[in-house]
């Protein structure tokens, strides 16, 4: 029979008549119903269920008629029951209903009749039951069978002679009958259903499946009313419910059906039935058509058990003994062997969500995982390259899941990690390799030997270092994200008990890797595992102090940094370099007390800065820093101090702009006068102060005449142009001179205050200044700390006794 | 009442992975008004991260920021408090109170921010206030060995900041609480009030 197919516009307008004609005939069964006309009502009802046996409906519209007539039929339904009151027995409307003409109103009529004769308490649940569900066998039209059969099971399910309920006895049966009539319902509606998807042309398959799809529910249902029972034991699920219904989803080999119902097992029935069951349950999987997708039945399966696992340590045991893990693996690659032509991506989420289920289960089982991921890569390996991106997304997925449940260092180790990601292209490993550096980081994953970290580095690579067939995918801004991941991770790399020779091996393995990926990656990588070596070296340096012999000693450490930094100057990153330069002679003078290696690399900064800083701004602030260490740094003897200080203060007078220089004199002053640490020797050079003082306000003076010439006097704010810049300069001046003066020196007497006072006074109050409230305020601010140590009182206040404002 | 968040040289990533936890969850966004960060994030990442904390985001120049996009001073208005910035590398001696107090006089701000040394600090010095925010990150510092993580909340109520010092010990969270109130100030010098 073909069915027919009809437009949407012309469905509509059939429903839309059919829809009218059940109101009409409901009308007229309600008023039969008022005059206690059992005959009309009874025409009615068949008239307005006749509407039912049309053909011409797509189920979702049938199912919205279905939906009224049952309303109507409520209608009736407490009519049938009241008319019990007036001595009109069930059995006889039983009899009566039999008499409508057509099969589908005359069995809904007998459904209604059934439910209100059986809750009357007349006739046995049992034998009613079982004559309705088989005669219902009479529609056998896909459409109208199925919404029959769900009628039947919607009135019939608060009826069921179940443990515990009023219709159970002798004569009304038990539990058994109950399973026995859901179960009949459910395989008759579940080969109508599967009949629908053999109706009509080839042409609309996906259409119906969708119309089919929508109508599960139907069929699920019998399911849900039987995990409900209050009699279901695990002994019936086992012996009678289970079989039954794998049998029957077995056998209708009907992909939709199969999908949906092993779902809707696993999901309505509970989980100790299952662990209970996972024999036949699993053993039902591979009997599927090759179109279902097992891996979600399975996945789902593994999800629940997981689940289960985790709320009791007593069902791992249980687990355990029925070898769970085992069972699930053995179908798992069954299914893979009976079906060669599943896709990659199907095989991957399958294999994924059992390493889901054996994390989660057993979280201290590493070889269940080394096994998956082996049984999977034959799987996939059969299937040749993987390059569709759903394929691709899932194998990430399965190579993903393992890192997260378990320890990711060793995950990696296992023998087929890496077999499973070469079947991957270079670009999806880049994306492992991305999800591996970020699982490491965000579990804090510490990476302990050179083994390691040569493991790690060769996952990796597509970050480290161009690859085939990935350079031209990649932009700037993706390579400058890897490898903000990559110098993140460095700071994983720590070797096991604090080992500084270890640690020298893993710095030196990786920046071997580093050094392979280019100028453009380099800048980015080196720099932390600088860092990371000038952290250690603090270590090795206090460790030859405290008298042990390291094997990779400083001297080892300085090289591979100045290594570092010579690379890093050639990216070029000059700045950077100099930066990095600077830091180390700071730490080779402070902390190795290595006069030769700290001259060795202020002399490099120095270069850098003489030959590779490109701007004014950059000179400035590369300056800054050269004075800052060199402040810091007390191994230098007096001559190579001298030749140091003598450089970077000749650099102040080689800046472009006079404010600059003059600051630059001002912060060079304290070249000659460090500090005092303990245990070091301070340089206390008052004279070179004073000449690094002088020289500033020459500078100062040169400024203030050049300002002049450019600058229209400034308001406001603004001290970094105009005459009052230069102003500025004397104020900072002074209060160098005061710093100094604080700190002791004999040099700077109150005389020489005094008439530098006298000076900035002058200066302050020239008319291109009076106004500038920047100016004025550090001023006052200057001379309000003049008084304060004055008002201190004490040996220091006593100083300033001399000093008049 | 504005909170102020004081945070500075967190060197990401070149001298660490990532901010500590316990210090993420604590900075979550909508809660604070305004971020002074002295410098040394490193990179754009990091600024990125600092301005989903806060929108308003204050950073000054720092000697390791890929960037140089930033001023080497700045000062703000918070409250009646004019509070500077400077993350300190060109202060030399670095850290050194006195030097850090020329610039605070040139600046002429209540309240001096700032950093580089890695170590926290907060103290009075002439009626005025500073607080070297330390490394958010305990990041490897030339001059401070194993330096604890640490940053500043600083909530400002007109002339008064309440500075709440947040520093990771042994991996707890160790809070601290200072105070600091602006005094009285005349217009100019000498009027100074005793």
């Amino acid at each position: 029979m073909v069915e027919p197919n009809y437009l949407p516009e012309e469905q509509k307008a059939w429903l839309k008549d059919a829809s009218n004609a059940v109101k009409r005939h409901g009308f007229y069964l309600r008023k039969a119903i008022d005059d206690d006309n059992m005959k009309e009502a009874l025409r009615y009802s068949a008239a307005l269920l006749g509407e039912l046996r049309t053909s011409l409906l797509s189920p979702q519209k049938y199912y919205e008629l279905y939906m009224q007539a049952c309303d109507e039929l409520r209608n009736l339904e407490v009519f049938f029951r009241d008319e019990a009151g007036k001595g009109r027995s069930q059995g006889d409307l039983y009899d009566l209903v039999q008499h409508a003409g057509n099969i589908v109103p005359r069995l809904y009529l007998l459904c209604t009749a059934g439910a209100c004769y059986v809750r009357g308490g007349e006739a046995p649940a049992k034998l009613i039951l079982r004559d309705v569900v088989e005669m219902c066998k009479g529609v056998q039209h896909p459409t109208r069978g199925l919404f029959l059969r769900a009628y039947l099971v919607q009135v019939m399910r608060g009826l069921l002679p179940d443990t515990n309920s009023q219709y159970e006895g002798e004569d009304g049966g038990n539990v058994i009958d109950a399973i026995e009539f859901l179960l009949v319902n459910f395989t008759e509606m579940n080969k109508l259903w599967v009949r629908m998807q053999h109706q009509g042309s080839a042409r609309d398959r996906e259409k119906r499946e969708r119309e089919r799809q929508q109508l599960a529910d139907l069929v699920g249902k019998n399911l849900t009313y039987l995990s409900q029972l209050d009699g279901l034991t695990f002994q019936l699920y086992r012996d009678i419910v289970l079989p039954r219904v794998l049998e029957q989803v077995v056998t209708c080999r009907d992909d939709i059906a199969q999908q949906y119902l092993m779902q809707c097992v696993i999901m309505v029935f509970p989980d100790e039935f299952h662990l209970g069951t996972l024999q036949s349950l699993l053993g039902a999987l591979p009997q599927l058509q090759p179109g279902v997708r097992v891996h979600t039945v399975l996945s789902l399966l593994m999800d629940r058990l997981a689940n289960y696992a985790a709320t009791d340590k007593d069902v791992v045991e249980e687990m355990n003994g029925v070898d769970a893990f085992g069972q699930m693996s053995k179908v798992a690659l069954k299914v893979v062997e009976q079906h060669p032509d599943m896709p990659g991506a199907d095989v991957a989420a399958m294999y994924s969500a059992l390493l889901g289920f054996s994390g989660t289960v057993y979280p201290d089982r590493l070889d269940f995982v080394d096994r998956v991921l082996e049984t999977c890569y034959n799987a996939l390996q059969r299937r040749g390259p993987i390059n569709d991106s759903k394929a691709e997304k899932q194998v990430v997925a399965l190579l993903s899941t393992p890192l997260d449940k378990y320890d990711a260092v060793t995950v990696l180790g296992l023998a087929h990690y890496p077999s499973v990601m070469e079947l991957l292209q270079p670009r999806m490993k880049r994306e492992v390799a991305t999800r591996i550096v970020q699982t490491l980081l965000a579990a804090g994953t510490q990476v302990t030997t050179v083994d390691q970290v040569e493991m790690l580095f060769s996952f990796i690579t597509p970050l480290v270092q161009d690859v085939e067939g990935l350079q031209d995918l990649l932009d700037e801004e993706d390579i400058s994200e890897d490898q903000q991941l990559l110098a993140r991770l460095v700071h994983n790399m720590q070797a096991g008990g604090g080992d500084t020779d270890a640690q020298h091996g893993m710095v030196v393995a990786a920046q071997r890797h580093f050094l392979q990926g280019g100028p453009q990656r380099i800048r980015h990588t080196l720099p932390p595992l600088a860092f990371s070596a000038l952290a250690t070296v603090r270590r090795v340096a206090a460790a030859q102090q405290g008298g042990s012999t390291p094997q990779v000693g400083c001297a080892a450490w300085y090289q591979l940094l100045h290594q570092t930094a010579t690379e890093l100057a050639s990216v070029p990153a000059a700045e950077l370099a100099l930066q990095l330069f600077l830091t180390c002679a700071h730490s080779a003078s402070e902390e190795a007390a290595l006069e030769v290696t700290a001259y060795e690399f202020f002399e490099q900064a120095f270069v850098l800065y003489e030959e590779s800083i490109p701007d004014s701004r950059q000179e400035v602030r590369a300056l800054q820093s050269i004075i800052g260490t060199l402040n810091r740094c007390y191994v230098f003897g007096a001559d190579e101090r001298a030749a140091l200080a003598h450089k970077a203060s000749s650099y102040c007078a080689k800046l472009l702009k006079r404010t600059d220089q003059c600051q630059a004199l001002l912060a060079c002053s304290h070249l000659h006068w460090q500090p005092a640490i303990e245990g070091k020797r301070a340089v206390r050079d008052e004279q070179a102060v004073l000449s690094c003082l002088k020289r500033a306000l020459k500078v100062a003076n040169a400024a203030q005449q050049q300002l002049a010439v450019a600058g229209k006097p400034a308001r406001g704010g603004d001290v970094s142009s105009g005459p009052a810049a230069a102003a500025s300069l004397f104020v900072e001046i002074l209060n160098h001179y005061l710093f100094f003066f604080d700190a002791g020196g004999q040099l700077i007497t109150t005389a020489v205050l005094q008439s530098l006072l006298e000076l900035v006074a002058n200066e302050v109050a020239a008319d291109a200044c009076k106004d500038n409230e920047a100016l004025q305020t550090f001023y006052s601010n200057t001379l309000a700390h003049i008084k304060q140590r004055k008002a201190a009182g004490g040996e220091a206040g006593a100083k300033y006794d001399g000093l008049w404002i | 009442m504005v909170l102020v968040l004081c945070i500075g040289d967190l060197h990401l990533p070149h001298r660490a992975a990532d901010l500590p936890t316990k210090f993420k969850s604590l900075l979550v966004p909508g809660k604070i008004s305004h971020i002074l960060c002295p410098g040394n994030l490193c990179t754009e990442t990091a600024y990125d991260y600092l301005r989903s904390v806060c929108s308003d985001v204050t950073v000054t120049q720092g000697d390791f920021d890929e960037s140089t996009k930033w001023p080497d001073t700045q000062v703000v208005l918070i409250g009646d408090l004019r509070v500077g910035l400077c993350h300190g590398h060109q202060v030399v001696p670095w850290g050194d109170r006195e030097a850090l107090a020329i610039l605070q006089r040139k600046l002429d701000c209540d309240i001096l921010v700032t950093g580089h040394t890695h170590r926290f600090e907060a103290y009075r010095h002439e009626d005025r206030m500073v607080i070297s925010t330390g490394s958010a990150t305990g990041a490897y510092s030339a001059v401070t060995e194993n330096p604890t993580p640490s940053f500043a909340l600083m909530d400002v109520d007109g002339g008064k900041a309440t500075v709440y010092v947040y520093e990771l010990v042994e991996g707890q969270v160790k809070v601290d609480k200072l105070e600091f109130t602006k005094p009285q100030r005349g217009g100019g010098v000498g009027l100074r009030q005793l």
